[in-house]
This record gives C-alpha cells, structure tokens and sequence, in this order.
C-alpha cells in the first residue's frame, strides 16, 4: 500500500514536471524574436482584432509576457500565438493611450532564451472597423475566382460581398467608398450583363457608364463628398509582359480621359476639352475633402509601348462647381513628375483635408508590380512632401485607403515576397509623423503562409455594407444598366 | 447453378477489374498523367476544411486524394478499378434485395462500365465515382436495417448528412430507399406516399438550405455538390444518365423473369456478357481519345525531360500538332538535333516552334516548357500561372507551383519560391523534391551546382524588355546577343527564320553562329542556304559554304523536278519533304 502511494505521488510529480512550461535557466538574447507577422514596435488602434503571429523557429513552448501601465499578461502557448479575444480586448480597452512591453521567453530544446522585449504603442485613435479588399491571384490576364470580401477588423469576422461564382465568372473591379460611408460605395462588375454596381442608402442601382464618345466605360475613380458625383477616369488599358527578373506585369493606357457622373441625374459631364493637339493621358481622379476640386494625374503623350519608361504622370488640379456641375479652366500641378524623376498615380485626399497621399514610381501609371512604388504625401496647406519613410519597404506600397478620422490608413504592400499583396494599416500621428505599419491580422498566423491570394485595394469603412453576394448575383441577373447621358460633344 | 453464376459474378467483377487496370495504368497512362497535375492536394488541415465546408466536399476531397496517386499511373488506375468493382458489388447487393435473378447479373456492371467510359474524357473527376460509392454505401447500411421505422428514421437523417458528404448522389440514395420500399411492401402506401413526401422535401429543401448558409455558391452548384466534371458551369446530362441506370438497374430485376433451366440462365448471361462488352468497346472506341493520349505523352516525357523518347516517339509516328512538334523540336534541339534533322519530321511553321500563348489551362502550362528551356524564364512563369488560372475548378496545380518555385529560385525571389516550396511540403509526390530544393534556396552556390538552373541562369534574360508574341525572332536575338555561345537560343532563331520562310533574316543570322555550330554546318542550315544561293546563281554546286555533295546532288535533282512540273508536290513529296526545300514551297 505504502508503495503504491509511493508511486501515485511520483507519477502525479513527474506528470506534473513533464507538462511544466515555466522559463527556468533562461538564456537572454539580445535580438528580437524571429516573430512573423512582423509586429515588433508597432502602433496599433486600441479596437484592433488579437495580433496573433507565430515563431518562425518553431520552439517547443512559448511565454509570452504583456506588460502594460496597468495590466500584465503572461500567456503560454505553442509557436503559433493566438490571443483569447476576450482577453486581447479588454487588455487594449485597459492600455488605450498607453505601451505595452512584449517579452517572449521560447523553449528550444532544453534551453529557454528570453528575446528582446518590443513594444505595442496602443492609440486612443480609432480605426475604421471594417476593410473591404478584392481577393484575387496575382495573375496576368487571367482570373479564376474573384471575390470581394469585407472584414470585421475588431474581430476575424469575414463577409464575401460579391463574388464572380454568382455572375458568371465575370471579373470585377475593387471596391470603393465616399466618405468611408457603407451607405455610399460602388464597384465595376465586368461581363456580359455587368455595369458599375451603385451603392446609395443600400439601394443598388446597376450603371452603363459608357456615354457618348468615352474611351470606355469608367474605370478608377472617387465620390464627391456630397455623394451626388462621382469622378472617374475612363481608360484603354492595354497589359504587356516583361522578361526581366524581378519585372512581371506592365500596364498602360493607349488613351485615358476624366469625366464626372452625376447620378442624380444621370449624367456624364466630360472634361475641358484640350488646346494641345496630342491628348494628354488623365487617369486615378478624386475629388478634394470640400468637394469643390479634382485631383487627377497628367502625363503627356508619349508612344506606347516604346516611350513606357518615359511615361511620367504628374499631380495636378482643376477645380470643380457642384452646383454647375462645371470644372474650373485652370490646371495647377502640385507635383511635377518631370522635375522629380517620379510618377505619380492613386490619389487619395484624406477625409479632414489636411493631406493628400499617392504612389511614386519610376514610370507610368501600374506600379503595383515595380519594387520602387512606395507612398507619399503632400500637406495641402504647406505643400510640403512627406515621403513615409517608416511606412514603406522594398517591395511595392499602393493602393491606399484613409481611415474617416484621417489618423490611420490602410495599404497594400508586396513586402513580404514581392508578389502577395496584403493590407498594412499605419498611424499618423498629430505631427504628421506616419508610424512603422502592421499587416491585418489573422485568426492562424500562418494564414499568409498559404494563401495565394492576393488582397486588392483595401478600404476602410465605418460600418458593415447593407448589401450581400446574392443581392449581385440578383442584380446581375435581373436588372438593366441605367443608361447615363453625355453632356459634352 | 445459382453458385456457379455468383461465383461467375466475383470471376467477372475481377476481370472487369483487370481490364480497366490495363486499360487505364498502361494503354491510357498519360491520361491519368495529365489529371493529376490540375490539382495540388495537400496533407493539411486548412485544405482539408477549405474543401469539406460544402456540400459534396467530402466526396471532392476523397477524389482529390486518390487523383494525386494518378502521378504514377498504375497505382491510380488501380484505385479507378476498385471503386469501379466497388459499385458494381454494391449495385448487386441492391439489385438481388428487388429480386434475385442470377441471369441478369452482368446488367449490375452497367453503371460502372459506363463510367470507365466516361472517364477516359480527362475532364470527368474521379469525385463523380466517390460520390456515387457513398450513396450506395448508405443505401447497403439501409438495407441492413431490419426494422422498417428504423430504416425510415436512418434515411431521413442520411439524406442531409450524405448531401453534405457526397453532394448530389444523395437523391440516387433516396429513390433507391423509395423503390425498396415499394418493392419490399412492409409499409401501406399511406406511410409510403409520406415518406417519399419527406425525402422529396428534404431533396428540394437541402440545396434551398445551403444557399442561406453558402451564398457565394450558385445554386445549381448545390445541387449538384461534387465536382463531377472538372468545368464548373457544366453539369453533364451523361451523369444524370449514368444515376439512372443505378436507378434503373436494380428496379429491372424487380420485373425480370427467374429461369429455372440452367442452360437458358447460362445463355441469358452469356449473351449479356457479350452484349455489354460490345457497347463497352463501342463506348470506349467514342470516348477515348488518343490524339490526346500522344499530346499528354509527349508533354509528360518533356517534363521529365526525357529527350530520347520524344524522338523515339516522333520516330514511330510523326506529330502533327503545333504543340506536340514543339515539343519534338525541343528534344532535338537539347539532343543537339534540332538543325539537321527538324525537316525530317512534320513541320507546321512557328507555331511548331514557340508555340503562342491561348487563354486556357493546357497549353500554357505544356508550352511553358518550351520557354523554360531558352531562357525566357518569366515567360515560363507566366504561363504557368495562367495555367494554374485557367483551371476550371479553381484548384491549384502541383506542376505549376512547382514551375513557380523553380522560376522564382532561378530569378534569385527566395522568399516566394519558399512559399511554393511550403506548400509543396504538404504533397505526396513533390515534398521530396521541394525539400530538397528547400535547402538549397538562398544557397547561390548549390544553387551554381544545378546544372538546369545554371544554366538558367547565364542564357535568361538579362535587360528588360515587353514579351511580344508577334516579336519572337526579336526576342530570340535578344537571347543570342547576350551570349553568343547560348547555342539553343541561336538554333531556334534560325528554325524561327526557315519556319517562317525569312531567308532573309536567316542569311544575315548565319554567321552569328559560326563558334557554336563549329565546321559542320547542320544538314537544314545547308538545304536553306544552297537554295538561296541557288536564288541568285545558275549553278548551285559553286556555293561559297561548305555544304555536302549530296546536298549539292539533291538539290539539283529537286530544283530539276520542281521546276519542270506544275503539280510537283506529289513527286517530290516521297523523295523530298525530309528537306527544307519540300517545306519552304509546299508547307503552309
């Protein structure tokens, strides 16, 4: 009897031992820990959904220790770190305004080594809480599914909005707001019964948008604030294939030319006509935060595809009236691509007016595939260039979208191997100093791992949209583009 | 008697069995070839739920699996034969429970003949079959059942969970319960009509259910769950057919007369046997097709890069299509053959050559190599992405990631090419491979060693400049200008110019070549440029070039035919069309 205690006691001893995973003979590191996603110094809204990431050693066990100014965490788990999502909340509700310290002791065979600690700057600042992207593969010519999608960024919540399964494969276009409003979006939906799918109050409405003697139908474009316009840029998008390494899709336009809808009434109001005998190519407008202004990118005509490398596209701005739906007659450039070196494309205002961010590159008006794109911003009032040196990497960095309170914005970048887009959000403080950017994150942090797909265009929205994939496919089906009337000869 | 006939029924069911397995894993290998590399299976828990969540996704799944056993033909056709004996053992056991009638038994085979028939069509998945085993599995458990309440109670919870594992087959489980029922008359007809009211609601409601829960899929897609044909928008009425007959089958042995002397249920099998084998082989003759058949074989020996079969191949019979030449000329070019012999075999121009890329998933992914090859890595690239686009159902293709991860480690894109190489980890067949490769990335040294990629490496290229497919000759020079030792980049510019008939340009690119093809000027190279000379002088022996008497000899005897007879292509074709000459004046 006595033995048997003897034994129950040892049993339960080496049980317990065998399934302890305190750090004890700890090794300390000074490198930071080999943590992917990258969410080392970062800063992160306070409603953000858990950074979960993984350790890309695979150790045995991981400790991970959260010290804020007033709470303290110390989590165990395996190499993948996934934060209980109750606990991630309150402990970012409890540090808003606040740091707070990482410390992630790993056990890799029979030793423990403690990293160097990181920090998680936890901003009062809200972020826009739900991300629509296109989910595509980053092919040529080719599409197979395409998917819009709309994520919950508090949480892992994901909603497909549309998808081409329910519209005949048809390709579409990404999704974009006014305002940051789900009340006021649109998105072009290609194929044979297609048209821009209009977004007002949740009611849809499906549009032709080719009217009069356009190039195409419209192509990139924005909402007036007022969500009575919308200015587009209408294109003859032509792609071209490099041979070179690290080169893969190129894009340009053989024509390119802005007009403004007004969907009130159905109308197309084209562009000032041109004094200069080669048309100049216009393309990625916007309209200014007041509305009374259209930012657009310029470049003078050159032959293509031979003169590609000397496409340059500059920042420019004509004025607009809402009320006679008029442009101004005067052109002012505030970015000169010639005296730069640099190219200019995606223009978007933020919503407080103060700034203005586009994407530099070499040359031309698809830098999505060129290693060099990165983002900048003008100061509208200074007109000083911020060039977001935390912000951007080696990879291409586009496709921007702002956060309602102007304070965050999301991207996509190819930093992680140059091929797979994914959303960055980044914070820009009260000084303009735009902060080192973190990627969504995922439920599995191995998510990015293994998907090929690629997120296109990410933007931010205050709310969840009021319409569904099946609202698409019944408007695909079952609705006739308006017609729009074109105003100009 | 009735033994004999049952044990008949085991003899047949094996040789069935046999002849599907030879049929499919040597006569019609590279068919299964072909299949297994539209699909990337991977042994993990994401692709396990990514393709479970909907309906019929089990039943993808499983058909997913065992296509990947499909990369070695013989295991594969193995795994097609036993499904195939499966059904027709479980058509039997249905079929004796509406009445036992031993005579009729090879009409069990019908379902399963009929879809070896329709899997020689490459595009029909193997899913189709599962999906139908798993019916017929429920409906074994059901009549297993001896309790009638039970049985009703098991069918009514089978219908949603079989809908969910197998997708559309659940309405063959249905009927089948149905008819046993009717059959078996252990029920009034009351329960009867409420029962076939229950499953009918529950068939319709199903699908109807799903949509709420899967909106992103069209509705005719849950119906039919599975994939059952590799393009999605199509679901073929021969599946709807082939339901049927396993429908059908069983209810005829309800009605088919019992013989009592054995001579008459001897004959009545026999001739069945017969009859059946008969509109196999019909059905068979229709359905296979074996253009396709020599089109996959060349594309699998090119991507073994086995050169020697290719030209034994092209040896026992000449290729005729764009595609499968190309690839001929490329195995003769890496045997250092392309120049002398190219115009020994079928020549159907450019297209022959570098073959131009189609918007769809075959083509580029077997020209791809072609590309690969010279130089053109991104091009390689590209069309194996498009291909893996193209696919039909949206899977993922082992052969193009793996071409992917190739690419990208040639292009130095460490980073990407470890995540094919990552995903390439969770295969079967291609983990090997990418493990070992796995090590050598970042490794510009292991990497030096690898004499593909080397040499990869030293003739791809090096500017930039937009892929032009009606600038290929361009694209080619470009190639050559960067190395003049880059032998392959030289023959193909000069097969581009005699393929294109430019002798011009063929002239003029001559002596670029003079250190790669040495002394020897190659037999093709000869023929175009006596003729040539021949253009501007009246006796073409006195060319400048060191070009063969017997050139010189057939020449003169062509040019003597040629020129003499208005309709001469059919007399010189028996002596001539092995010569440039024949291809430059007869071939479009």
């Amino acid at each position: 009897m006595k033995h048997i205690r003897i034994y129950i006691v040892l049993m339960i001893t080496c049980l317990l031992t065998s399934g302890c995973r305190f750090s004890r003979n700890v090794t300390v590191s000074d490198e930071l820990p080999p943590i992917y996603p990258d969410y080392t110094n970062v800063t992160i809204p306070y409603n953000i959904a858990p950074l979960n990431f993984l350790l890309r050693n695979k150790p045995e066990a991981v400790e991970i220790r959260l010290k804020g100014s007033s709470k303290e965490l110390l989590i165990r788990d395996s190499y993948k770190v996934q934060f209980a999502p109750k606990t991630w909340k309150s402990l970012l509700e409890a540090e808003k305004g606040h740091t707070i310290t990482v410390g992630i002791t790993v056990k890799s065979g029979k030793e423990w080594i403690q990293y160097a600690p990181f920090e998680w700057h936890v901003v009062a600042d809200k972020i826009d809480p739900y991300l629509s992207y296109r989910l595509i593969e980053p092919g040529y010519e080719v599409w197979n599914a395409i998917q819009l999608r709309e994520r919950n960024l508090e949480n892992f919540a994901e909603t497909v909005v549309a998808d081409n399964n329910l519209t005949e494969n048809a390709c579409m276009n990404c999704h974009t707001y006014g305002n940051q409003d789900p009340a006021l979006s649109f998105f072009h939906l290609r194929g044979a019964k297609g048209g821009t799918i209009l977004n007002r109050n949740g009611q849809l409405r499906k549009l032709d948008t080719k009217a009069g003697n356009m190039t195409s139908s419209v192509v990139y474009g924005n909402f007036h604030p007022s969500g009575r316009f919308g200015v587009f840029s209408t294109n003859n998008i032509i792609p071209a294939f490099h041979t070179h390494r690290n080169e893969r899709l190129e894009v340009y336009d053989t024509e390119s030319e802005i007009v403004v809808i007004d969907f009130n009434e159905n109308r197309v109001i084209p562009f000032p006509p041109d004094t200069v005998e080669r048309k100049p190519f216009r393309t990625f407008p916007v309209f200014s935060a007041q509305g009374t202004s259209v930012y657009y990118c310029e470049a003078p005509y050159v032959p293509l595809p031979d003169s590609i490398h000397s496409l340059m596209y500059s920042l420019c701005r004509i004025d607009f009236d809402p009320s006679a739906c008029t442009f101004g007659n005067r052109v002012d450039t505030l970015f000169d691509a010639f005296e730069t070196g640099k190219s200019v494309c995606h223009l978007k205002t933020s919503p407080d007016g103060k700034y203005i961010m586009y994407t530099v590159a070499d040359y031309g008006t698809f830098p999505i595939w060129r290693r060099e794109t990165d983002l900048e911003m003008i100061d509208l009032e200074s007109g000083e260039i911020n060039h977001l040196e935390a912000v951007n990497a080696g990879c291409s960095d586009t496709y921007h979208s702002w956060s309602s309170g102007s304070r965050w914005f999301v991207f996509a970048s190819k930093r992680d191997d140059g091929i797979y887009g994914k959303p960055y959000f980044s914070y820009i403080d009260s000084l303009g100093v735009a902060h080192k950017p973190f990627v969504l994150p995922q439920r599995d942090p191995a998510f990015y791992d293994y998907t090929l797909k690629s997120y296109n265009i990410p933007e931010l929205s205050k709310g969840k949209l009021p319409f569904t994939a099946r609202d698409i496919e019944r408007i695909y089906y079952g609705m006739d583009a308006e017609k729009l009337e074109f105003a100009g000869k | 008697m009735n033994k004999q006939i049952q044990y008949t029924g085991l003899a047949l069911n094996m040789l069935f069995g046999l002849c599907v397995f030879l049929f499919l894993g040597y006569f019609y290998r590279y068919h299964l070839v072909y299949q297994e590399q539209f699909q990337m299976f991977l042994f993990t828990s994401d692709y396990l739920a990514e393709t479970t969540h909907k309906p019929g996704g089990f039943a993808d799944y499983a058909g997913r699996f065992f296509t990947q056993f499909y990369y070695i033909p013989w295991l594969g056709a193995l795994f097609i034969a036993l499904l195939l004996m499966l059904i027709q053992r479980q058509l039997l056991k249905i079929a004796d429970n509406f009445g036992k009638k031993p005579a009729f038994m090879p009409l069990t085979f019908i379902p399963s003949l009929f879809y070896w028939i329709l899997l020689c069509e490459e595009h029909y998945m193997l899913a189709g079959v599962i999906s139908l085993v798993m019916a017929l599995m429920a409906m074994q458990v059901y009549m297993q059942i001896d309790s009638k309440r039970l049985r009703i109670v098991y069918a009514l919870l089978m219908l949603p969970m079989l809908y969910w594992l197998a997708g559309g087959t659940y309405v063959v489980f249905a009927i089948l319960c149905i008819l046993l029922e009717i059959n078996a008359k252990e029920i009034t007809r009351m329960d009867i009509l409420l029962y076939t009211i229950g499953c009918l609601v529950l068939i319709i409601a199903l699908p109807l259910l799903a949509r709420g829960i899967w909106g992103q899929y069209p509705l005719s897609k849950l119906w039919s769950g599975a994939n059952y044909y590799r393009y999605q928008t199509i679901f073929p009425s021969t599946i709807l057919l082939l339901w049927g007959t396993v429908i059908l089958v069983p209810v005829l042995f309800r009605y088919l007369p019992s013989f009592t002397r054995p001579g008459t249920k001897w004959i009545w099998t026999g001739a069945l046997i017969m009859a059946l084998g008969f509109l196999t082989n019909k059905g068979i003759i229709r359905m296979a097709d074996w253009q396709k058949e020599e089109i996959m074989t060349y594309d699998y020996y090119i991507r073994k890069q086995q050169w020697d079969e290719v030209i034994r191949m092209a040896n026992q019979k000449t290729p005729m299509s764009p595609l499968s030449v190309s690839f001929l000329n490329l195995a003769l070019c890496k045997q250092g053959l392309m120049s002398d012999q190219m115009f020994r075999y079928f020549q159907n121009g450019p297209e022959g050559l570098m073959p131009s890329f189609v918007r769809d998933f075959t083509m580029p992914m077997m020209a791809g190599e072609v590309y690969y090859h010279l130089g053109f890595v991104n091009t390689a690239q590209r069309f194996a992405f498009e291909a893996m686009e193209a696919i039909p159902d949206f899977q993922k293709s082992s052969r193009a990631v793996k071409r992917l991860a190739e690419t990208n480690l040639v292009n130095g894109e460490y980073v990407v090419a470890g995540k094919y190489l990552r995903m390439l980890q969770h295969t079967l067949y291609y983990r090997d491979w990418a493990n070992k490769t796995w090590t050598v990335l970042r490794d510009e040294k292991k990497i030096e060693a690898n004499p593909e990629w080397s040499h990869l490496r030293r003739y791809r290229t090096q500017t930039d400049f937009l892929f032009s497919e009606q600038e290929k000759e361009q694209m080619l020079g470009v190639l050559l200008q960067q190395d003049f030792t880059n032998r392959m980049a030289y023959e193909y510019l000069m097969a581009y110019c005699l393929l294109t008939k430019d002798l011009q340009h063929f002239f003029s690119y001559y002596p670029l070549g003079k250190e790669i093809a040495g002394q020897q000027i190659p037999l093709s190279y000869q023929e175009a440029l006596i003729y040539i000379w021949g253009l501007s002088n009246n006796d073409p022996t006195t060319i400048p070039y060191p070009v063969s008497a017997d050139v010189k000899r057939r020449v003169q005897e062509y040019g003597r035919v040629y020129t003499n007879y208005q309709n001469s292509e059919p007399m010189l074709k028996n002596q001539f069309s092995d010569t440039y000459w024949y291809y430059l004046h007869f071939r479009k």
